[in-house]
């Protein structure tokens, strides 16, 4: 294997990759990144057996082959060079990274050892729109369990309905469904359930100014390809709970308010609040919504007045100000409104210029402690 | 690891290998028997059967990718829990962890050995857990190997419950152990159970000259004090074990005949108390020599012994008067101080008592 390509674009893509490389991992081989010299085309791969990220770049390819190499090690030695031509050149059991002034010689496991990756099937691809999928996914990742015991719940529903395609996230204290036309996805998939970590990185990877990503269905995995980078993630085995039996038919009680001065005045009272339970005290009665928190151990207490349309009975409930916050940067906006019914079952939250059916986050209470 | 690679066990693969052959896999094995017998690389052997893109001959061809990766433990669809002494962190962990299974990877019959008290952590079940809660691969079938399970302690053993209860698809989980009366009931009615017995001397022999490298002489003698656990021969072939044989021998000719209190003093000098595992091989090997001497007085011949390098000094002894009905009692006796030492019991006191008791038993005056 020999290859050479400018110190940029390579530190570029190994930060990329590097994204998957775990810190610390039971197993070794995770640690390596792949690097595979073709025509005229360098792959890198790393993987951490739940996620792959494979990037294609060109490269100036003298001898084609592959080679694994310790991935963080490789990136400091790379990201500490002049801005230069690097060449690769496998020699026995070591590649050498050679530069003008010198060269680097680093031990390389087989590229055997390496788990073996999943082959990108672009004619299973569908193409979709770019930023309605990542819109989604910001809105939806966030609610995500991360609980061992209901691994169904640690991943991100998606699923196909009529023309629409929904996707829903819950860890059983929060909600989070969003809604979109389904584009070409309609009678491609089944419902999978996504570890949020290819989400995410999907996200982060989006390259600016893209309008369509190809999306490739396996049984068993998932895959991203957004150009020269493909990502793929192994699909969380189902079935999925029946989240829809959650979500409140009718309520009687309807808030509607302002969504940033709620989201500060929550912010702002969270901090005198239990630092075990975050409860923040919801009281609704006429116009006002008063937000109160207690904290015992600093013997503090918070108090904020916020001014509100409110329809229905004044109620007191009790909620996670950290679950309050993290929906509340997600709805978009100047409006959000509550939908309540008791102080012991699940609000309804969602913005009030969007249709309840594109995006709706459900919000269990705590049980009110004085 | 395959099949083919296991000293003995001949029943066992042949279990294995039709369970896989008539495609009856069960959804959890419990491989149960002495340390050291081959339960770990039994489990290797059928993960890489069940893995194996060009099975040849009943067993795994060890050359295609999963075999390679199994051999080395990099198998992504293999997942192991193994005991490991007690960590400050994350990263101590893994390199515990790794030392073990190098230290299995390079020989499968190696005993998980440690000065202090090993456990599976609960976190990596969890990890487990986590990692099955995916998709399985579409060839193969996802391996977990929960190895020394009675050194699980509660918390993991509840969430591995969980797991063996309502398995993953496309997954098996073994389980092994040589106390299986230590492991959970709820578990163990739900795993199909596998005896591995102990393995004959001739096996162990063969072994320990093909592959460790030992003589002839000295591979004999290894078999014969090894009762049938391969892996204490291999333990007993590293120098320092060897030399707390040899601790074992003196203290032992001491016990028979010196005073108590002198035998109990001296063991409290030499033993070395602050590392459970060695302190029970040397019991063990107290236990061989009290057999010895019992085979000696019942008129055996030399060749049934397993201290044939002691076997002067055994005769010896052995024309010394004891309590006959009393010495039939003393492995036992040694066994259960063994547990309890395991058990987290205090080993100095528990040593001194044993000796006590013993020399109480043995002495003329009990007569």
């Amino acid at each position: 294997m020999k290859f050479s390509l400018p110190k940029s674009r390579l530190t570029h893509y190994l930060q990329a990759v590097l994204n998957v490389v775990p810190a610390k991992s039971t197993l070794p081989i995770l640690s390596n990144i792949l690097f595979e010299a073709l025509d005229a085309k360098l792959k890198i791969s790393a993987t951490d057996l739940d996620v792959t990220i494979t990037v294609s770049l060109e490269a100036e390819v003298a001898k084609k082959g592959s080679g694994v190499l310790p991935g963080r090690m490789l990136f400091d030695i790379i990201k500490e060079l002049p801005e230069t031509e690097i060449t690769f050149e496998s020699t026995a059991n070591r590649i050498e990274v050679k530069v003008p002034n010198g060269s680097y010689k680093v031990s390389a496991v087989s590229p055997d050892e390496f788990p073996e990756l999943p082959a990108v099937n672009l004619k299973k691809q569908v193409n979709m729109d770019a930023e309605t999928l990542a819109n989604m996914i910001r809105r939806t990742t966030f609610a995500c369990s991360h609980d061992e015991t209901r691994p169904a719940l640690n991943g991100v529903l998606w699923q196909t309905k009529a023309d629409r395609m929904i996707m829903v996230a819950t860890d059983g204290h929060r909600l989070a469904r969003v809604a979109a036309e389904s584009g070409g996805l309609k009678g491609v998939s089944d419902d999978v359930i996504i570890p949020p970590k290819v989400l995410d990185l999907m996200v982060k990877f989006l390259p600016a100014g893209i309008t369509t990503i190809g999306v490739i269905f396996e049984e068993n995995r998932i895959m991203f390809n957004l150009g020269e980078l493909v990502l793929s993630s192994r699909l969380i085995e189902g079935p999925y709970p029946n989240y829809s039996a959650v979500i409140p038919a009718s309520t009687d009680k309807r808030m509607e308010i302002a969504k940033e001065d709620l989201h500060s005045a929550v912010r702002r009272v969270a901090i005198l609040s239990n630092s075990l339970t975050h409860q923040v005290k919801f009281s609704v009665k006429g116009e006002t919504l008063t937000l109160s928190t207690t904290n015992a151990d600093v013997g503090g207490e918070a108090r904020e007045n916020l001014a509100c349309e409110y329809k229905g009975e004044p109620i007191e409930i009790g909620y996670n100000a950290g679950y309050v916050t993290d929906i509340l940067s997600k709805i978009e906006g100047d409006e959000v409104v509550f939908e309540l019914s008791s102080a012991v079952s699940a609000g309804i939250i969602y913005a009030a210029d969007v249709p309840k059916e594109d995006f709706i986050c459900l919000l269990m209470p705590l049980r009110l402690t004085e | 690891m395959d099949f083919n690679s296991l000293a003995g066990q001949e029943t066992v693969k042949r279990i294995l290998i039709r369970t896989v052959d008539r495609d009856c896999v069960p959804n959890s094995f419990l491989f149960y028997g002495p340390e050291g017998v081959g339960k770990w690389g039994a489990a290797l052997a059928l993960a890489a059967y069940l893995n194996c893109r060009n099975r040849i001959d009943g067993d795994s061809c060890g050359t295609c990718p999963p075999c390679r990766q199994i051999r080395k433990l990099q198998y992504p669809n293999l997942f192991t829990a193994i005991p490991t002494p007690p960590s400050r962190s994350d990263t101590e962990e893994i390199e515990n962890y790794w030392e073990i299974l190098n230290r299995k990877i390079a020989e499968p019959y190696a005993l998980i050995t440690g000065r202090r008290q090993m456990t599976i952590p609960v976190a990596t079940v969890r990890q487990i857990r986590l990692s099955l809660g995916q998709k399985p691969p579409v060839d193969g079938l996802r391996v977990v190997i929960i190895e020394q399970m009675d050194r699980m302690l509660s918390g993991s053993a509840d969430a591995l419950l969980k797991l063996v209860e309502e398995p993953p698809s496309r997954t098996l989980i073994i389980i092994t152990t040589s106390r299986p009366e230590r492991i959970p009931a709820t578990i163990v009615s739900r795993c199909r159970r596998v005896r591995f017995a102990r393995l004959a001397g001739s096996a162990i022999k063969d072994y320990l000259v093909e592959k460790a490298g030992q003589d002839e002489k000295q591979a004999s003698l290894l078999a014969r004090l090894c009762h049938g656990s391969l892996g204490t021969a291999l333990y007993l072939t590293e120098e320092d074990n060897a030399q707390d044989r040899e601790v074992a021998k003196l203290l032992f000719k001491g016990i028979f005949l010196a005073e108590t209190t002198e035998a109990a003093a001296e063991a409290m000098e030499l033993l070395p108390t602050g590392d459970r595992f060695r302190l029970n091989r040397i019991l063990a090997a107290w236990q061989t020599l009290f057999r010895d001497i019992m085979l000696l007085q019942s008129g055996a011949r030399e060749s049934y012994l397993a201290n044939i390098d002691f076997v002067g000094e055994l005769e010896r002894l052995a024309a010394r008067p004891v309590n006959q009905k009393a010495l039939m009692k003393i492995p036992a006796l040694i066994g259960s101080v063994m547990e309890d030492i395991d058990l987290n019991v205090e080993p100095n006191t528990a040593v001194a008592a044993l000796i006590i008791e013993i020399s109480r038993r043995i002495t003329p005056e009990s007569l």
